[in-house]
């Protein structure tokens, strides 16, 4: 393909992610539900009755959330229960996560789908470790190349960049009103910011889900440069290295979880 | 399922094939070859129960361990700092 063919191809996909509206991949309710979900005073009868409108939402909800891999404690089987028991910020990743559970056009398809849940969980681990308190390296991770997955083109892998891929994070996040923390720690990964911990604990996981996912299914071929990242965070290469191992248990769920 | 004998060649029968007289002709698990085929059709046994035969792979765990060693090599081969190398050392001994 020619340098200018493919060029275009990059100009054309990053303004069909500008074009891109949010009702497409959320809906108003669903963005209501987030907002409220935002909100100081957690009004828990008004996110039920917004919940109870979207029950395809709530089944996936209830379906993700039994599931191992987000490790809660017991299982959950009303959607008033995964309020109060999850609380208003992993619920609102619970609903990201289920706006990534799409019907996968393709194997590659499939495998960022599959790489955006497992760089979230790695998220979440890497920033475990850490001490961080946080729930947004693991929203960063979700929604880290969420432009890939729904504005998916079968042959996007030979087209994507480390810029291009920067850009259409910032702008499908931005449109998405995704709170500024989240956007700037999912941003991170492509441009290295040395200050901000939720996008080491992004580049770290980034790095053990291309390595995790192993050559056939790795929807990457690169890792990020995390050498000074190290340091950053505190954490020696064989602390993170063992996340791997670790979460075995995790990693397969979330394997069930995607058929 | 149930198959054609004659299609039959070369699938596993998943249910005993018992005679019109009740006996047993053949037990469930024999692999259906050509000659095989041939006799039961002359008795008349036009359709059988089989299942086809799909061998899995077998990946030897070396095998696994060299994709994987493979792969995490590949990785780090344009990352030569330090701590990215001792990384790759930590990830390869998992």
């Amino acid at each position: 393909m020619a340098t200018e063919e493919i060029t275009d191809i990059r100009r054309d996909w990053l303004l069909d992610v500008r074009a891109f509206e949010a009702e497409r991949v959320i809906n108003d309710n669903t963005q209501r539900l987030l907002s409220s979900l935002r909100e100081d005073d957690l009004d828990i009868n008004r996110i039920t009755r917004l919940l109870s409108l979207e029950p395809v939402l709530s089944a996936k909800i209830l379906m993700i959330c039994n599931s191992s891999f987000f490790g809660f404690p017991r299982q959950v089987t009303h959607i008033e229960e995964a309020i109060v028991i999850l609380g208003a910020l992993k619920l609102g990743n619970l609903v990201y996560s289920s706006l990534l559970m799409v019907t996968p056009t393709d194997a590659p398809h499939k495998s960022y789908i599959k790489h955006s849940l497992m760089t979230a969980l790695f998220s979440r681990l890497v920033a475990e470790k850490v001490g961080l308190r946080s729930e947004v390296p693991f929203t960063a991770g979700l929604l880290h190349i969420l432009p890939v997955i729904v504005n998916y083109r079968p042959n996007i892998r030979h087209f994507l960049t480390g810029p291009l891929l920067s850009d259409a994070v910032d702008e499908m996040l931005t449109n998405f009103h995704l709170p500024p923390d989240i956007i700037s720690a999912a941003n991170g990964l492509f441009v290295p910011d040395t200050n901000n911990l939720n996008a080491i604990c992004l580049r770290m996981a980034f790095n053990l889900t291309v390595v995790a996912m192993g050559k056939d299914d790795a929807a990457f071929g690169h890792l990020v440069n995390v050498e000074h990242d190290f340091n950053r965070i505190k954490l020696k290469p064989r602390e993170v290295a063992d996340i791997i191992k670790e979460s075995k248990l995790e990693q397969e769920e979330l394997r069930k979880l995607l058929g | 399922m149930k198959v054609n004998t004659d299609d039959a060649i070369g699938m596993v029968i998943s249910v005993d094939i018992i005679s019109a007289k009740g006996s047993l002709v053949l037990p469930k698990g024999i692999t259906v070859n050509e000659s095989l085929a041939k006799a039961l059709l002359r008795q008349g046994i036009n359709e059988i129960e089989a299942e086809s035969v799909i061998s899995e792979p077998v990946i030897q765990a070396n095998e696994i361990d060299d994709a994987y060693h493979e792969h995490v090599n590949l990785l780090f081969l344009r990352h030569r700092g330090p701590f990215m190398k001792e990384f790759q050392a930590w990830l390869l001994k998992k």
